[in-house]
């Protein structure tokens, strides 16, 4: 039986080749194109591909901001082949500096916002966990467990090990509440102290815990100021506090 | 659950809450790595940040454990990116100021980390012609061939330039050879009608221009390139 021969193997191998040549001079845009696409496509002829991309686009560098259905429209794109072209241009982009990449987080509205778009919307209770740098720049954001935090199964272990792994200066954990109220219980504020306890203990300073919803959120830090100190909340009292915050998204009158 | 909550956050409108860790264990996943949140992490604490990632060779990719396979996807980002980043904003763009110019120049040297050296050629109307890469190395060495960059304008009916290169260091800042390097180049285009009219030297997302920064005598005896002051030689581009 005869090994089975790539139909477009030869090509890509001369595209290579002239790649590691060139470093990429003399490659137009829609050569380049081409062979970010053999990441989405490993046996398909992406050149076609390339160019109804670009043709749909106009030009390279609208490629990263089109909605995604302006190029699943096009015969043989995937919603795989736009994360791969966003992915591939939104790093590119921050890392020439063009873009920062995810602002500081360094106030109760910026981590509300982050968490709220984060989440999105859910249909059942998760826990996730931020981590910052020393200038509160998010390195990564996981979700670390299914339900929150006041149960028995939560453990610190699950905010504490990608901590110390990615050297995080700081922390934020945040609960999304499927029944659309956005303030911690007794027993979540309970396991919110206790956590700050012990990542305190390994040198992890967990600067807040926020509470969101669908709609709207509510940080620990305005229930416990003295505890979470001036690491995310503003310097303010505590009443206008809770009134800075519940105005960011109001929860719908009940009809 | 989505099976990749991570490329549901990319294609929606949350794609800016992603990490640039995540979107290199995104990428990961598409170059085929088995466990791209383990070589994500090991490829950040050996390059620092993306940026030291993307402006890696292939040859340093693979010493910190990639195949060539990844090493040619990371390798392909930042000249994609460069693509679009240099790309006119009309297909008859006017570079009338030095700000437009640095700004081309600029994002032209994005993520690249040895010194190389460009010629830019503009027409009489100060639309571009080419941007041409002279080579690789100091100015005043390897990097600059004057009858090869005169050839280029000449041959290219240029009627100005613009000399840049870059100083991977990070601080842009022109040595004496680059001052009397584009003296001379300056000299040798004026014999074929061509005017150059700045050098930029290129740095940390900063461009200086040499020909307009009074801080370097030897430029002073030259009369200035200024977009917005005119000259008495009728033969000279007007400036706008």
């Amino acid at each position: 039986m005869s090994a089975y021969r790539h139909p477009h193997g030869g090509h890509r191998a001369r595209m290579r080749q002239r790649w590691a040549r060139t470093g990429g001079e003399g490659f137009a845009d829609h050569e380049l194109l081409e062979m970010l696409l053999y990441y989405a496509y490993p046996y398909r002829d992406t050149n076609p591909i390339a160019h109804d991309l670009l043709r749909q686009a106009g030009e390279l560098s609208a490629l990263a901001d089109l909605p995604p259905e302006r190029l699943t429209s096009i015969p043989g794109v995937t919603p795989r082949t736009v994360g791969l072209l966003r992915a591939a241009l939104l790093l590119a982009r921050r890392a020439a500096g063009r873009e920062n990449a995810c602002e500081a987080i360094d106030s109760v509205q910026r981590a509300g916002a982050f968490f709220m778009r984060f989440f999105g919307r859910q249909t059942a209770d998760q826990t996730a966990l931020l981590l910052l740098d020393n200038r509160c720049a998010p390195l990564d954001c996981l979700r670390i467990f299914d339900g929150r935090a006041s149960s028995a199964a939560f453990r610190p272990v699950l905010a504490a090990r990608p901590a110390l792994e990615q050297k995080a200066a700081s922390v934020m954990l945040a609960t999304y509440h499927s029944d659309r109220i956005a303030r911690a219980d007794a027993e979540e504020m309970e396991a919110g102290i206790r956590l700050k306890q012990d990542l305190g203990l390994l040198g992890i300073h967990l600067l807040d815990w926020i509470y969101v919803t669908e709609n709207y959120f509510t940080a620990l830090s305005t229930r416990l100021p003295l505890l979470f100190g001036t690491g995310s909340a503003p310097l303010l009292p505590e009443h206008q506090q809770e009134r800075q915050v519940a105005s960011a998204h109001e929860p719908e009158p009940a009809s | 659950m989505s099976p990749n909550p991570l490329l549901d956050r990319l294609l929606s409108d949350r794609a800016d809450t992603l990490t640039d860790r995540e979107l290199i264990v995104l990428l990961l996943g598409y170059a085929g790595d088995r466990t791209p949140e383990q070589t994500a992490t090991h490829l950040l604490e050996h390059f620092q940040d993306a940026t030291g990632l993307l402006s890696a060779r292939s040859e340093q990719l693979c010493a910190a454990g990639m195949t060539p396979r990844t090493a040619l996807l990371f390798g392909l980002l930042f000249p994609l990116y460069r693509r679009c980043a240099v790309a006119p904003g009309e297909p008859a763009e006017e570079f009338r100021s030095i700000d437009r110019i640095g700004a081309y120049l600029t994002n032209l040297y994005i993520g690249i980390q040895v010194e190389t050296v460009y010629l830019m050629l503009l027409n009489e109307r100060y639309r571009l012609i080419d941007c041409i890469k002279l080579g690789e190395g100091a100015v005043n060495q390897a990097g600059i061939n004057f009858r090869t960059a005169t050839e280029h304008a000449v041959f290219r009916n240029a009627r100005m330039a613009v000399l840049a290169h870059n100083h991977p260091g990070g601080v842009p800042t022109p040595s004496r050879d680059d001052v009397e390097t584009t003296l001379r180049l300056k000299a040798a285009f004026e014999v074929v009608g061509v005017t150059l009219l700045d050098h930029l030297v290129i740095a940390g997302g900063r461009y200086l221009p040499i020909l307009m920064d009074s801080r370097y005598p030897l430029s002073q005896n030259l009369p200035d390139y200024s977009p917005a002051a005119p000259d008495n030689n009728p033969d000279s581009p007007q400036p706008h």
